[in-house]
């Protein structure tokens, strides 16, 4: 496995245009804008995407099927990428949220120390859950086809969405006050509830990985 | 080091159907015009397909069941794919050194200084060559015990190609070592492997030792009046030509003594994929 973080490692720091865009946009909006915790999301976000895209590098000229001819099982290959990733949204969530605690200080911006903790969080939460749902659809789909699945899967949830309120109003639930209740608990619970959600999407996302890989021929 | 046994795998205009057998310390050549089968072989070898039925062992072991040990003992070359090419070569050398318990940075590096391997440009920008080049680099690089070559002469000039066979026959001087080469070009085969493997449309259609290949068989360019009047009972394709008939045979002295008089060349591989191609 080790070999295979190493490569993904060398194809992300070979992306250097990439990297260069990220660290502009890190100085000028740290300089300027005193919403900090958007920018510890932004990058964070901006590193798990740009992980994922590790995929494309390895599907490029059909290169997926070299590499599964080296001593590399399937499992351990998508077990790999979910590592990866997540090990790209920790660090780049770490480093974001040191460098915007620094600017804090320089800048005295109106962020406390404990809001920046927080989106630093919610970010890392967030890339959790685009690795749980974008790498089993890259991994199926290929890194052409893949852009259309997440557009149909994105129109699915809306609509999922949009049907659950209808069928709520129908019965004479408010949605509203569902939403509100989520409001009125605690934050413990929010954070349990997130950490169990992320998790839980994590290892059912792998799982289906896994079995896409399986599947799969070259 | 290698069984397949009736291997079948079917896609929707193509059924193979395939046994052969890469025996300890030989070199084992697979030829056939594109699209016959061979890439599909090499792919069931690797596990990269699965197959409808039949069996493929390496190393005594199903393919299935070959763990990342047995993975270290094969060294791959494969045609129409290679390691990530947005990587450059000094990339690769910590990523082998993690891959392969036995990788040889010492010689890995000294083969890529002789074949001109650039190690700090990225490989999508080498040429076709190169890219073969480097693959082999990477195959010959962890004391692989088992090769497998799928066409890993193809895109190099002559000098190219001769200095790559020499560098593998060099790989089999330890004597437990096998390779299974394929190759659209037929001299590369013919100087090179101990035993042959024809494959036309997915199914093998000769075996023989290359000794024998070159020995036996040959051509014997005939006339419509000379082909009805000769024994035919040698004869293992036969195309009709505009001067009568152009027939393979695998019993090439039997008519150098007895029919004198009708013209008969040398075979080797190209002719015996060519003559498949046509009405037997």
């Amino acid at each position: 496995m080790k070999a295979m973080l190493i490569k993904d490692w060398k194809l992300m720091k070979g992306q250097k245009q990439f990297i260069f865009i990220l660290c502009i946009f890190l100085a000028v909006f740290g300089a300027t804008s005193n919403n900090l915790g958007f920018l510890i999301s932004y990058m964070t976000l901006m590193a798990t995407i740009f992980s994922i895209s590790t995929i494309s590098y390895d599907e490029y000229n059909n290169g997926m099927v070299y590499l599964l001819a080296l001593p590399i099982s399937r499992r351990k290959y998508v077990e790999e990428k979910y590592l990866f990733c997540l090990l790209t949204s920790l660090i780049v969530s770490a480093v974001s949220l040191m460098v915007t605690l620094g600017i804090g200080i320089v800048r005295s911006t109106n962020a406390t120390s404990e809001d920046l903790v927080l989106s630093a969080a919610a970010a890392l939460g967030m890339g959790a859950l685009i690795c749980g749902f974008m790498l089993p659809i890259q991994l199926k789909f290929g890194p052409e086809k893949s852009r259309i699945a997440m557009a149909v899967m994105g129109a699915a949830i809306f609509a999922i969405a949009y049907v659950m309120a209808w069928i709520g109003k129908r019965m004479g639930t408010d949605m509203e006050n569902v939403l509100q209740n989520f409001n009125n608990l605690s934050e413990g619970v929010i954070a349990v509830g997130a950490v169990v959600i992320c998790l839980a999407v994590l290892l059912i996302s792998i799982f289906i990985s896994v079995h896409v890989m399986e599947k799969r021929e070259f | 080091m290698i069984e397949i046994r009736q291997l079948q795998k079917n896609y929707q205009d193509f059924h193979l159907d395939c046994s052969l057998r890469v025996e300890d310390g030989m070199i084992t050549g697979l030829a056939g015009k594109n699209g016959a089968g061979k890439s599909t072989t090499f792919k069931a070898i690797l596990g990269l397909i699965r197959a409808d039925g039949g069996e493929v062992e390496v190393f005594g072991k199903k393919v299935a069941d070959l763990g990342k040990k047995d993975r270290e003992q094969m060294g791959v070359v494969l045609s129409d794919s290679g390691i990530s090419e947005y990587l450059t070569v000094e990339d690769l050398i910590p990523v082998m050194k993690n891959l392969y318990t036995k990788f040889d940075e010492k010689s890995f590096r000294e083969r890529c200084e002789r074949f001109n391997l650039p190690c700090h440009k990225k490989i999508k920008d080498f040429s076709t060559g190169m890219k073969r080049k480097l693959q082999i680099n990477l195959a010959l690089s962890h004391e692989a015990k088992l090769l497998i070559l799928d066409e890993p002469t193809a895109g190099l000039d002559v000098s190219a190609r001769e200095e790559l066979l020499d560098m593998l026959r060099e790989y089999m001087e330890p004597g437990d070592r096998s390779i299974l080469i394929s190759s659209h070009i037929a001299t590369d085969l013919e100087g090179f492997c101990d035993d042959i493997y024809l494959i036309n449309d997915g199914k093998i259609v000769l075996h023989e030792d290359t000794d024998v290949l070159l020995g036996k068989y040959g051509v014997l360019k005939v006339t419509e009046e000379q082909y009805w009047k000769i024994d035919r009972k040698y004869m293992v394709a036969v195309r009709k030509e505009e001067y009568g008939y152009r027939c393979l045979t695998n019993e090439k002295q039997f008519y150098l003594e007895n029919y004198p008089d009708i013209v008969i060349e040398k075979s080797g591989i190209d002719e015996l994929i060519l003559m498949e191609k046509k009405e037997k």
